[in-house]
This record gives C-alpha cells, structure tokens and sequence, in this order.
C-alpha cells in the first residue's frame, strides 16, 4: 500500500514508457522487491484526491456528496458519460450554481467507456487530476435489451478502467459487482461467502459483470501494490425507479414460482455508500459482499410490500418470462427466474472485519422505505 | 452420557445474525409461526395415527450442538418429520434435519420442509448450524435410503462417504444415533417413475410410486397409518477414535460402526413392534 504523497505528476508519455518498462521486468515471485520499485520509480497519484467514474448516476451521485462531507478528501474527479453538473441537479435547484455550490471540490469530466481509446483519455484525466484513490461504479443497474452496449461498458469498460488505472498511478480502487454473480442455485449453502465461485445463470448481463468481478480479481493479483477491492452488492432497495428491484416491486404483480419461496435480503442505498466509503477508507482489498440486514421469504416480501405474487409453475415459468422479457412485456430477463426460486443469501461478516461497518438499516425498515416511496409516486 | 466441552471449537463460519426480522426466520428459512401453528398438529399425527413410542430420548444433551445420525426410509420423508415433533415433544428441543436436495428443492415440500426447520444437506450449512448450537439430524444412507423399495425395508445402505463423521470430528460434536422404525410402511416404495423426466421439477430425480400415489392424486401423499419406533443409542464421541478430519480410514470404521448398531437397533424395534398396522 502506498500511502505517501507525490504530487509532481510527469509528461503523458515519459510515464507510459516508465510504466511498460516497469512491466517487462517484473517478476511475479518477487512482489515485495517490486512493490519498493513502483513506490520509488512509478508516479504515484494524490491520496487527497478521488476519482468516481460513473459518478452521477444513483451509487455515484450519493458517494460524491458523501466525500464531499470528508476532510480527508481535497478535490473529487467526476467522470460520468452524462455531461456535467446538470446531472447532479436533483430537482431541487433551479439553480445551476447553488449545486456548483454544493460541491466546491468537484471537477467533472465526460466520458464514453465504450469508445476505443477511452483508456488512454481516461488515464489522462486521472493523472492530471493527480487522483491516487477511484471508485470504479459504471455498471448499469438494470438488465437491458441493448446487451452488446452493456457488454461494452461492463466488460470492456472495465478493462478500459483498470487499465487507466495502472497507468495513472492510482493506489487505491473500490470496484462494484453483484451478489446476482453468485447465481441462485439449488445447491447454494443457506449464506453465500465471498470464497463462494461465481456461478452466474447463462444470462449476458450477469455473465458480463461475474467477467468485470473476475477481470478486477486478475487486475488486484497482478497488482499487489494497488489496494483493490469489489464490493458485491446485494439487491438494493428503494432506488431510482429503473433500477431491477425497485422496478419488479413497483409493479402490482410480481413473478414468482409456484412452490417455492426464497429467502431475500434488501440492502439501502444508503448502506451500499457507506459500505463503499468504508472499503475505500480501510484500503480494503479483495470481494466484499455487501447486503442488507434481515432476511425474509420472497412471499412475506410481498405481502409488507402489498404485492400480488404472479405464480408460475417452475417447469414453463422461466420460458414464460423469457418470452414476454423478448416481447418487451416484463422487466425481468428469462435468466433471472431463478433469483425468485432458490436461495442466494450472502453473508456479510468479510465486510464488518474489514471496515467495522454493518448496515445500519434492516429489512422492516428498507422495505417500509420502499412501500412509503412507492405510496409517495403512485398518490399524484 | 460423556460430557462435552462446547467452547473448544471456535465456531468458524459462525452464524451471521440470529434472527434479524420481527418475523423471527432464521436464515435457513424456518419460520416459528409455522412451527407454532403445526407443532399441535404433528402431535396428533403422532399419538393418534403413528403412534409413536419414543426411548432414550435423555440421552439427548438438552442443548449445545449435537448431530442425531438417523437411517432413512420411506417414499417421502416422513421420518424426517416425525423425528422433528418426536424429539421436540419428548425433550424440548427443536432439531434440524439435514436433508437431500430433492426433497428441499421440491415445490412445496422443500419449502414447507424449510419452514419447519429442515435445512439442505451439505457440510457448509451444517457447519453453521452446529455453530448456532443446534441439533442436526443426518441421514448418511441420502437418497439411496429413500429409493429403497419395499423389499429392502429395514436394511440400511451404505453410509455414503462418511460425512457427518468428518463434520463431527471438524466441530468436535458429539454423535447420538437414532434407530427409526415406520417410515417404510407410511409411504411403502413400490416404484420410481423415471421415464419423462422432463416432467418432474429438475431436482428430483424420480417420481415415487406408492400403493395410493400417484393412484389417488394429491390424496396418495397422506400417510398410511404405520406404528413408528423411535431409539436413541448412547452418545458417541468422535475424538475417542480419530485424530484428525483427514484420518479417512479410522472416520470410514466409525460410520461402519454406527451404521452396525444402527442396524441392529432396527431389527430389534421392528420384532418389537410387532404388526407394522394394527
């Protein structure tokens, strides 16, 4: 780990060629002798200064404002494909500046990860931004019909990432992935462990981001010197409406198998930042899952949440989905019926050794949250 | 019954939290209203239709973890059930069956079997079961137990790769075996449907065929009155024999002892019980 501070970032291209160099004649055998040679001869970028790619969608928007509460933190890198502050205004501001005012620390910077080339443009924000720490949150939140986008901003995206990563000299990295990446599985144990293989459905969008999670887990072995983390996040409830869970609940009815009955975990945004943060501030390293605490059976989900279950027989039910998720009609892909018909609890006690930190708000409340949110919507 | 020291193992993959819902479900998927609500119910079952006759249930440590190891027999798993309300009448104690992924993964039944306190057999769950300081009851004969068909009744199979005994000896837990008499003639096995496959939920890997099932529809699944008998063997404690988890020899001669009595407890309840019916 890093953690002096060296501000003097170098030319663009020197650094390239120190940094090619450094990778020929590193030996894997040998970590410790090449982790003094990064420390002493690679550029190595502030601490003080985070970048947040993905930064104004739902995760990203909330994890700004919360370093911008932080005194440790001196200047805020956003990088988002969505251009500028516009997006950071909520509603609540007509008033461009009161948001600027809101977040004095901020540069922001747009960016298409599914460019070519979005690599070297994003290695040359970070590093002339002299940002040492980055959250890594571009992942959509929703499967999408546009899957070779997804692929392109999940997989590639990533690769993209890691790569200006290692270029700019960043020390610190906190990726996202998902629970989802586990799959449900009828052998899965009751609690799903981060040691756990990743064992996705043949979705694509699962298997792109198990392939993002899997790609970061390369990247942080063969960069010891790098505290690299990924948080696997648990489903997450209530956030913006087009987000997978809140979406499949704010519908009247809601799949589910006939004779089965799942036990479900729901984690608030609001812990999913302060679970990131805390990975960020621990230079935490390895996958952490992150989820909410509680659990309950899908079906008494339903019933505090005032749902009517759909049930479908488990033998067609996924063919059924299938087919009205091509027709456009449901907002749940074939692959994921499975979520809805075996387990996939995972367990949190990595996260609470690493960063002390617990979710703060548990089942009842979250999904109190989500049925008072959703009243608030459909009332007007 | 030999003492047994609960804080040497430290519990590793301990439990996450207990109960973490106003609605009192543990992780595993037991819900207490429903074993609450059913707990009167099996109760008649066993008085009045089993007529189940428990011994030795005090040899049953009252608690700290513990793993009943019980034979398995029958088209469904009754046994399971009936051991469950058994031991929580005769001492308090609310046990958990480890069971095989067909049954658990059955609709309706594996979610029923959930609720009421079954878990999914594998040593991942078990682990943190014990860690919790709970019974587990385990059925090493597995499937090949509940495929039996009626001609084999009352002869155990083999103890499969002795397991539980590995997750004995790992969380240094004490074994009690557990002889069970009458799940064979509550759902007598007289065939495994197999053809159409396709048919059949995908983890399960036959459809079981009793005198009334699938005869009688839904209606096939009730009980045949047998008369069950339930015997607690004395307590075994894994460490007297076997150093250590990767001793596989010594932890293979331990299954094959219990199994023995096991075996030979069977035979003497059944000569005891006399008809299986009336």
């Amino acid at each position: 780990m890093a953690t002096k501070k060296t501000t003097t970032a170098k030319p663009a291209t020197k650094q390239t060629t120190t940094a090619k160099k450094k990778k020929a004649t590193a030996t894997t055998d040998d970590v410790d002798v090449d982790v003094v040679e990064h420390r002493s001869s690679k550029r190595v970028g502030s601490d003080r200064v985070v970048a947040v790619i993905g930064a104004f969608g739902f995760l990203g928007r909330r994890v700004l404002a919360r370093l911008e509460e932080d005194n440790e933190v001196d200047r805020i890198v956003a990088v988002d494909v969505r251009s500028g502050i516009s997006s950071l205004d909520d509603g609540e501001d007509d008033d461009h500046r009161a948001v600027l005012l809101r977040h004095p620390k901020l540069s922001a910077h747009t960016l298409d990860l599914t460019t070519p080339g979005a690599d070297r443009e994003l290695a040359d924000i970070l590093r002339t931004e002299d940002a040492g720490a980055l959250f890594h949150l571009a992942f959509l939140s929703t499967p999408t019909h546009h899957q070779e986008m997804a692929h392109e901003l999940e997989t590639i995206g990533t690769h993209y990432v890691l790569n200006a990563a290692r270029e700019a000299g960043i020390t610190r990295l906190v990726s996202l992935s998902s629970t989802m990446c586990y799959g449900a599985r009828p052998d899965n144990p009751a609690f799903l462990n981060e040691d756990h293989p990743l064992r996705p459905p043949p979705s694509r969008t699962l298997k792109d981001k198990a392939d993002a999670d899997e790609q970061v887990r390369r990247f942080a072995a063969e960069h010891k010197d790098i505290a690299v983390s990924i948080a696997r996040l648990g489903a997450m409830v209530p956030t913006a409406k087009d987000h997978f869970w809140t979406r499949i609940f704010s519908r009247r009815l809601v799949p589910a198998v006939l004779g089965y009955d799942p036990m479900m975990q729901f984690l608030h945004p609001d812990d999913a930042v302060e679970a990131l943060l805390g990975l960020w501030r621990a230079r935490a390293r390895g996958h952490v899952n992150v989820v909410g605490r509680g659990y309950l059976p899908l079906s008494h989900v339903l019933t505090r949440l005032e749902r009517a279950p759909l049930y479908l027989p488990a033998a067609i039910g996924s063919s059924i989905i299938g087919t009205l998720w091509q027709a456009q009609l449901i907002d749940m892909p074939q692959h994921f019926f499975g979520f809805l018909r075996w387990p996939w609890l995972a367990d949190d006690k990595r996260l609470k050794a690493i960063t002390g930190f617990s979710p703060r708000h548990d089942l009842s409340t979250v999904l109190t949250v989500l049925a008072a949110s959703r009243t608030a919507k459909e009332q007007p | 019954m030999s003492k047994h020291e609960h804080d040497q193992w430290s519990g590793e993959g301990a439990p996450v939290d207990d109960v973490a819902d106003d609605a009192g479900f543990d992780p595993f998927g037991k819900d207490p209203a429903v074993v609450a609500a059913m707990r009167p119910r099996l109760h008649t079952l066993l008085d009045k239709w089993f007529r189940v006759v428990v011994e030795g249930e005090s040899v049953l440590p009252p608690a700290g973890r513990v793993i009943l190891v019980a034979n398995h027999g029958g088209a469904l798993p009754w046994d399971a059930l009936v051991l469950m309300s058994a031991v929580a009448r005769a001492t308090g104690r609310e046990i958990r069956p480890l069971v095989e992924d067909p049954v658990i993964g059955a609709p309706f039944l594996g979610t029923l079997m959930s609720r009421l306190g079954s878990v999914r057999a594998s040593q991942d769950n078990a682990t943190r079961l014990l860690a919790r300081g709970e019974a587990c009851l385990v059925f090493p004969e597995g499937l090949q137990g509940l495929g039996k068909s009626w001609g084999r009744r009352h002869q155990l199979q083999r103890f499969g790769r002795g397991g539980f005994v590995r997750l004995a000896v790992r969380t240094k837990t004490l074994l009690v075996p557990v002889a069970v008499v009458g799940g064979e003639e509550t759902a007598p096995l007289v065939g495994r449907f197999e053809a159409l496959k396709a048919l059949l939920p995908d983890t399960m890997p036959w459809l079981p065929i009793t005198p009334t099932f699938p005869l009688l529809g839904p209606l096939g699944l009730l009980p045949l009155p047998a008369r069950w008998r339930i015997r607690f063997g004395e307590p075994i404690d894994p460490r007297k024999t076997i150093k250590d988890e990767g001793d596989a020899v010594a932890i293979n001669a331990l299954a094959a002892t219990i199994r023995d009595r096991l075996q030979k407890d069977v035979h003497e309840l059944v000569e005891a019980r006399g008809s299986a019916y009336l």
